[in-house]
């Protein structure tokens, strides 16, 4: 076979601006785990079912599992170890905490940044809409019920954006 | 698991694009969506790939005239948010959001959808499921591991969108870089019929639009039957469409998905033309769907409930057409 080459991209994410060589089979999942460090984004069924490597890519959810890195050029990429900025929780994440809306906790950085996804967008849903947001995150423990009340609760508790 | 390394193209003209198709032993990649788990079950091992994104004349909705001309790498959710699409073309509005999650619909596109590949359940499992039996038809071997003997692949066709886009009589604009090799042709023209190679683009050609009607008095319906709402392709899937004329019915085409390894469309000569809406026999439609369909169990319901199933959701879309128009 011919030379294996890199691509050079750039991506910021959680607001850094990142240069990066990468070769074009890896996903962006295997960039931000391994060459970024950040392992919130969790590795499931690597078959875009599960919801387990959500990230927000310009604002929206995607599976980062089914995404090649260099296909996320010149994206912004929040991930849920940037979510909360400076602050030492999110309002969504104190929501969870709020809520107990975690358990094992695999399906919830997917969950909480599908539901910040939502929020920017509708910061008032009703409780079908917050289902129908979150129908592509599973949660094998089966608390879907505290997870909708606690996204539900964002938008009583919110003062001011989130 | 990893995927294995291909080489990357990343035209940023289609005359490059259709170039490099030309030249190249490439796959397209569009959202990814379809072809990247394939890939990962190593189903599909392209050994160089062509990326979409540096195209932004293959996205977009656009009204031109009687017609709304729609590019093929629109994602799925700019499809069902777009206002246009709804109004003009409702069916695919519905059809759209039929399709997968939301997070699949943001990367997802028109053009990957219908040109995803039949399924299986024989076939899309991983290289470790595989390595313990013969490849099957569709894998390039000799043997079918759903009806043992059989010398046809029964992998089946699973798209939400080309039913839809079919039963409104849409086109395909397909683009090629030798005489001749532009043209239009119906939705339908793209499926063989074959299992194990369910369309028909020839290499070096690129499907870049999709061009659908805008009608008057219509009516239109996707019922879609699977067991997790959330994710799942169809188990049967139904795409009904009607035009009427002073209150009685014009034409009516209805569109089946899962019911083989290419969209099926149900004969309906006689059972709704001409009639007033309220006076269609819902049971004489699902009659009217062909009873040979190559339906064996290869998929995770058996074939015999899947069959009752397209009769089922057959009916409620044409219904739903019927109530609407």
């Amino acid at each position: 076979m011919d030379k294996k080459s890199k691509r050079l991209i750039t991506l910021t994410v959680n607001g850094q601006e990142y240069e990066l060589a990468t070769y074009p089979n890896r996903t962006l999942l295997e960039v931000l785990r391994e060459d970024l460090s950040l392992k919130g984004a969790k590795e499931a069924c690597e078959d875009g079912v599960c919801g387990a490597c959500t990230v927000l890519l310009d604002g929206k959810p995607v599976r980062s599992c089914l995404l090649l890195a260099v296909e996320a050029q010149g994206g912004e990429i929040t991930t849920i170890e940037g979510l909360s900025g400076n602050e030492k929780v999110h309002p969504i994440q104190q929501a969870f905490l709020d809520h107990g809306a975690v358990q094992c906790g695999y399906c919830t950085s997917g969950m909480v940044l599908t539901a910040k996804a939502l929020l920017d967008a509708n910061p008032k849903p009703s409780e079908e809409e917050v289902l129908t947001a979150i129908s592509g995150n599973f949660c094998r423990c089966t608390g879907y019920n505290k997870i909708v009340k606690a996204i539900s609760s964002v938008k009583t508790d919110r003062e001011g954006g989130h | 698991m990893r995927l294995p390394y291909f080489e990357l193209f990343e035209p940023a003209t289609v005359p490059e694009l259709l170039t490099i198709l030309k030249r190249e032993q490439v796959r397209v990649l569009a959202g990814g969506t379809d072809i990247m788990p394939l890939m990962r079950f190593g189903l599909l091992q392209p050994a160089k790939l062509v990326s979409l994104r540096n195209l932004p004349e293959l996205k977009g909705v656009e009204r031109r005239g009687k017609a709304l001309h729609i590019g093929a790498t629109t994602t799925l959710a700019e499809i069902a948010g777009s206002p246009i699409i709804e109004k003009d073309a409702p069916l695919l509005h519905e059809a759209a959001l039929a399709v997968a999650a939301p997070p699949i619909r943001n990367v997802a596109t028109i053009g990957g959808n219908v040109f995803q590949n039949s399924r299986c359940l024989f076939y899309n499992q991983s290289a470790a499921w595989r390595r313990e039996r013969q490849p099957c038809l569709k894998a390039g071997g000799e043997v079918c591991l759903a009806v043992p003997g059989s010398r046809k692949c029964f992998s089946v066709y699973q798209g939400d969108i080309a039913p839809a886009l079919i039963a409104a009589g849409a086109k395909v604009r397909i683009e090629a870089k030798k005489k001749g090799g532009s043209r239009e042709v119906p939705v339908e023209d793209l499926f063989t019929g074959r299992g194990v190679q369910p369309l028909s683009l020839r290499s070096g050609e690129m499907a870049t639009h999709f061009v659908i009607p805008i009608l008057q008095d219509t009516g239109s319906g996707y019922a879609k039957f699977r067991l997790r709402s959330a994710i799942d392709y169809p188990l049967a899937g139904a795409a009904a469409f009607v035009t009427a004329r002073k209150g009685t019915i014009a034409s009516a085409r209805l569109v089946l998905s899962a019911a083989g390894p290419a969209p099926v469309i149900v004969p309906l000569d006689g059972v709704a033309a001409g009639k007033r809406s309220g006076e269609i026999d819902l049971d004489a439609i699902a009659r009217a769907i062909p009873k040979n369909l190559p339906l064996v169990n290869n998929h995770i319901l058996p074939a015999s409930y899947r069959r009752e199933m397209l009769s089922v959701f057959a009916k409620r879309a044409m219904k739903t057409a019927l109530d609407r128009v």
